[in-house]
């Protein structure tokens, strides 16, 4: 498939591991409508591709990211107002941009090139790996532009302090958080000269590829998972993964196998599991 | 803006000051000052002059130490708010707990200890001097540290905050500790504190002030329910703020270069 605002790239050295890369480096990658009918495309198509185990999200050229939605273009459409009826409370968000809302199912790392601003947060808040060059900025301007801040920071709020999050969407434009202080906080955990940042970030997601790529969906996904109840529910779903994995997939037992012969496991993809998928099936 | 007997309430522009008010005591909360500050909130939610609030304590030495244990060993402790006397509603210190939307900044001055935690729990921005220290004396005095934890828990990572609970009085988080776990934003000398809360409030009030409360209000919310319902609660947050005029405004100044006319925040 081809696109405009994007490009996927391969690479031979690491056959499991694709690149997405925000392509509009004129515009420091923000979002225009184009980039946004492509980006649900492109997680789709990288789902559906049994080749890819993992996926590196990054931006083209050195000085960003991605800054969010491109301020040039009118907004998008507000969604049709939702129906007076007793409709149970919606959830998830109606502009669909990151792999998560978008179903991938696959784990993400975001390489983090340079400025990482406003609605660019929500690569950074939906990963499950980031990792940034010495260059790089995180800030959120929105409320200072008269806008909420609420896509990304909502998640970002799950994943580092909170006051930190304040922070962000308070102080507006005059708030920037260098790569160091983003990896104090711990919203990167590794912090990599500009040059190597796309080569560390391709090593980790072949890491990554070396474990079985259906425990792995499983792992995150209950992860991310747990993150929509309580505790106690939470580890009855996590439970009913553990349990149901090595009946419905065959890597459990391949995986031992390989271990007690000492050879490498030949892994057996399976399709990732959806939203909401409660355990694997048998 | 009204006086009290245990806060101090003041407006310099368009930043209310709120102080805790006993230093003699440090600033620990009697029956009065429980309800002194549901009153004082209302009228900082009242006020449409005040677009944010700094939260600091009298004297270089606390922020708050917390129900004060004299009147609980006296046994002349009457905490909470009259009607609500054994609900969790009668605890209303914070503007949180007090449903105030607009941004707050606490300045913690020292000590910060067992409910003055709360102060901590629920702010938005915080800040501290070199010298503020955190822990939570509950277990040690034969107390259950039940509330404070809890929202701490949801603001960092959580060792920290069982460790808190569990030493008591014995070990003090310093203000390098808490500004490392992300408890606070700024560590700052004590003599900058004050001076430096008010410049972030100036920071914030250059934001749409109803872009900003419909933001902290869908963040606080988010906090109550999992994930996937948070972001549901967000989506409506944005549905609600599109259209508002300051969205227009903020892409209109931007382009043309010049400071941005914010609506005025009305709050319910």
């Amino acid at each position: 498939m081809s696109y405009q605002t994007l490009r996927i790239e391969r690479d031979e050295a690491a056959p499991h591991v694709a690149v997405l890369t925000l392509d509009r480096p004129d515009r420091m990658n923000a979002f225009d409508s184009v980039m946004r009918a492509e980006l649900p495309r492109a997680w789709e198509e990288l789902r559906a591709d049994t080749t890819v185990w993992c996926v590196v999200v990054t931006g083209a050229g050195e000085r960003a990211f991605c800054t969010g939605m491109d301020l040039r273009e009118p907004p998008p459409p507000a969604p049709p107002p939702a129906a007076p009826s007793a409709t149970p409370p919606r959830t998830g968000t109606a502009v669909r941009l990151t792999p998560l809302d978008c179903d991938l199912g696959k784990p993400v790392i975001a390489a983090v090139n340079g400025m990482c601003a406003g609605g660019g947060l929500v690569f950074v808040a939906d990963a499950d790996i980031v990792i940034a060059s010495e260059n790089a900025v995180f800030t959120d301007a929105r409320t200072s532009a008269g806008q909420v801040s609420i896509a990304g920071t909502l998640r970002l709020a799950r994943k580092i302090p909170l006051e930190a999050v304040f922070r962000l969407v308070m102080l507006g434009k005059a708030e920037r958080w260098t790569a160091m202080r983003a990896y104090q906080l711990g919203l990167v955990s590794e912090i990599v000269p500009p040059g190597e940042l796309l080569a560390r970030a391709k090593a980790i997601a072949a890491t990554i590829c070396e474990s079985s790529p259906s425990a792995v969906f499983w792992s995150r996904h209950a992860i991310w998972e747990s993150l929509d109840t309580g505790l106690g529910e939470a580890l009855e779903m996590g439970w009913d993964v553990v349990h149901g994995f090595p009946r419905a997939y065959p890597d459990a037992k391949e995986g031992a196998r390989a271990f007690v012969e000492k050879r490498n496991p030949a892994w057996e993809y399976q399709e990732p599991p959806r939203k909401g998928e409660r355990a694997p099936k048998a | 803006m009204p006086t009290f007997e245990t806060l101090k309430l003041e407006r310099r522009g368009a930043t209310a000051l709120l102080t805790l008010h006993r230093p003699e005591r440090l600033n620990a909360i009697n029956g009065v000052m429980s309800r002194e500050l549901p009153a004082a909130w209302r009228e900082v939610k009242a006020d449409p002059e005040v677009a944010v609030v700094i939260v600091t304590g009298a004297g270089g030495k606390a922020l708050s130490t917390g129900f004060d244990v004299a009147d609980v060993a006296a046994g002349s402790a009457n905490f909470g708010v009259e009607g609500e006397k054994g609900k969790l509603s009668s605890v209303k210190l914070t503007a949180l707990q007090n449903r105030c939307w607009k941004p707050v900044i606490t300045a913690v001055n020292g000590l910060c200890c067992a409910g003055g935690l709360h102060f901590v729990a629920d702010s938005d921005l915080v800040i501290a001097a070199e010298h503020a220290t955190f822990f939570d004396p509950h277990v040690g005095v034969g107390l259950v540290a039940g509330l404070e934890p809890i929202g701490l828990a949801r603001r960092m990572a959580l060792e920290p905050v069982l460790r808190m609970a569990l030493l008591a009085a014995r070990e003090r988080m310093s203000a390098a500790r808490a500004f490392e776990l992300g408890l606070v934003g700024e560590v700052v000398p004590r003599e900058r504190l004050l001076e430096r809360a008010f410049e972030l409030a100036a920071l914030i009030g250059e934001g749409s002030p109803a872009a900003i409360a419909t933001t902290k209000r869908a963040l606080w919310e988010s906090l109550d329910v999992g994930l996937s319902a948070a972001l549901g609660i967000g989506q409506r947050a944005i549905d609600s703020h599109r259209g508002h005029p300051d969205g227009r405004e903020g892409a209109l100044a931007f382009r043309e270069k010049r400071k941005p006319r914010w609506q005025p925040l009305v709050l319910e």
